[in-house]
């Protein structure tokens, strides 16, 4: 989130989402960042944390399917199926 | 800032105006609707500076961030917009908070605050004192900058719109003021609507002086103290009605007192329009009476005084005499009021000006002793400007800026106004420029 919001506005945004802690629950973390900035803002922002998780811990980028319409929930759950695995 | 335009940005110069737009932003969301976020001066001393806002300030939430980190203050934008609790919030200033960040983390704080109130529907104003673009000026819809340019040697207060997204700009500069601490702007000069013509009421002399017949006037100027020549100098894009509300207030007081007139009317002046309308204001019969208007462009005018077009100033000098001696004799007091156009005069004796400029100079000596009054009308080029300025006991300018007439005093020396016709057709209202 710090290449998009820099580290002030991230840190804003978690400060206010109450999520300065631990590593937040992604489906609540989803809600509280559409609420922010809306469908499209949240879309964008949950892509770049994907992308960047993807290049760090080399997950395939096919497998979170992060062309076309971007599911946040369906991403994480197939992100967790494969570190499962 | 409706429709289109959710992000603003008002900049300028310290001193220009800028928190005054910004509080008249605030002012026109509604009670309750908006949030000032200071990073300058805490509330009360805001309401010091600027009274006329005390209960907009106090109507609105103000969030006081002078000690707070930028990353606070990104918060308290977020809280206040998220629950979609007001409608506006302004930031003054921006740049007190941008000033701890490099470039790049500047840009991203100014994308995360954009796509908060995008989100919300809060609309966002930044209020900045850099001058040169940064790169909030890319974000914003809408870029309005303030400024205090020189007119005439006077100082006046400026706003240019550079940006406004999806709105059309059809004019780009605007004069404004900041008298009793309201933001006040002025459109270009609309000419009045002689429909609504009331019937003037007289007003009197002034400690001795004679009233111009409009109070805005006579505060600018003082009246006009029997034997004087007071010398109206206008530049040549000042629209004729303008000058008209200068020429007609002064002859329709004289004409309701009972004094006579005589008017030399500028060129291109309808002098139908003008009998209609002094008719109308003084009323029936008076105009005919005891004012004569001598047209000395118009070949049927000359005639009647057995005048032809090749008339020397000499001849036009005592033609007027002669008309003074008449119509002094109906006037209640003997005063009368001599109301002349130079650039009609000029265009008549362009190749003689000197023998212009010796008859005008009898003249003003003659009614320098006598009670009567003089004015002037003075082009801004006129060749014999300087000559006609060092005999005139007072002197007024007018000129254009932004579309709109700004009038002032040189001599006695005022301040400067905008010149409109808000309540009457005929009496000019006056703005100060401050």
């Amino acid at each position: 989130m710090n290449k998009v919001l820099g580290e002030s506005g991230t840190a804003s945004v978690l400060l206010y989402m109450r999520m300065v802690d631990d590593f937040p629950d992604p489906r609540e973390f989803n809600k509280k960042l559409l609420a922010i900035f809306g469908v499209s803002g949240a879309q964008s922002l949950e892509r770049v944390i994907v992308k960047d998780l993807a290049l760090r811990f080399k997950w395939s980028l096919d497998l979170m399917k992060i062309e076309g319409a971007f599911d946040f929930d369906a991403t994480i759950a197939a992100i967790e199926k494969s570190a499962r695995a | 800032m409706n429709g289109p335009i959710r992000t603003m940005l008002i900049k300028g110069l310290a001193g220009t105006g800028k928190t005054t737009v910004a509080l008249e932003i605030l002012k026109a969301a509604g009670k309750g609707n908006g949030a000032y976020i200071s990073s300058r001066v805490p509330q009360e001393l805001l309401e010091t500076h600027i009274p006329a806002m005390k209960e907009t300030l106090e109507n609105q939430e103000f969030l006081d961030v002078r000690l707070e980190d930028a990353t606070s203050a990104l918060e308290f934008v977020m809280r206040l917009t998220d629950p979609k609790k007001v409608k506006t919030v302004v930031f003054d200033s921006w740049d007190a908070l941008a000033k701890e960040f490099d470039s790049k983390e500047r840009l991203r704080a100014e994308k995360t605050l954009i796509a908060v109130s995008n989100n919300s529907g809060a609309q966002l104003v930044f209020v900045s004192e850099e001058p040169g673009a940064t790169t909030i000026d890319y974000l914003v819809d809408g870029i309005l900058e303030m400024s205090t340019v020189e007119e005439q040697d006077r100082s006046v207060r400026e706003f240019t719109i550079h940006k406004l997204r999806g709105t059309k700009i059809p004019q780009r500069k605007y004069l404004f003021t900041l008298m009793d601490g309201r933001f006040t702007f002025f459109e270009p000069y609309a000419t009045p609507n002689y429909s609504e013509i009331r019937k003037f009421a007289p007003v009197p002399d002034i400690d001795g002086a004679y009233s111009l017949g409009s109070p805005a006037l006579d505060r600018l100027l003082g009246g006009m103290v029997p034997g004087s020549t007071l010398t109206v100098e206008y530049d040549e894009d000042v629209p004729y009605f303008a000058l008209r509300a200068i020429e007609l207030p002064p002859i329709i007081n004289f004409l309701a007192m009972g004094r006579s007139a005589i008017l030399l009317p500028l060129p291109g002046a309808n002098t139908g329009l003008t009998s209609s309308v002094l008719t109308r204001a003084v009323g029936e019969g008076t105009p005919s009476d005891r004012l004569h208007i001598l047209d000395v462009l118009r070949s049927s005018d000359l005639e009647t005084t057995s005048m032809t077009k090749h008339a020397t100033p000499n001849e036009i000098h005592e033609v007027v005499t002669n008309e003074t001696t008449r119509l002094r004799k109906k006037s209640v007091d003997q005063a009368m009021l001599h109301v002349n156009s130079i650039a009609a005069l000029e265009n008549l004796f362009a190749s003689d000006l000197d023998s212009l400029l010796e008859v005008t100079s009898q003249e003003i000596i003659t009614l320098q002793q006598s009670r009567d009054a003089h004015i002037l009308f003075l082009p801004a080029n006129s060749p014999i400007r300087s000559r006609i300025l060092s005999m005139s006991s007072s002197h007024a300018r007018l000129s254009v800026r932004d579309g709109a007439v700004v009038m002032f005093g040189v001599k006695p020396y005022t301040g400067i106004y905008a010149l409109q016709h808000l309540d009457d057709p005929i009496l000019p209202s006056l703005t100060q420029l401050v």
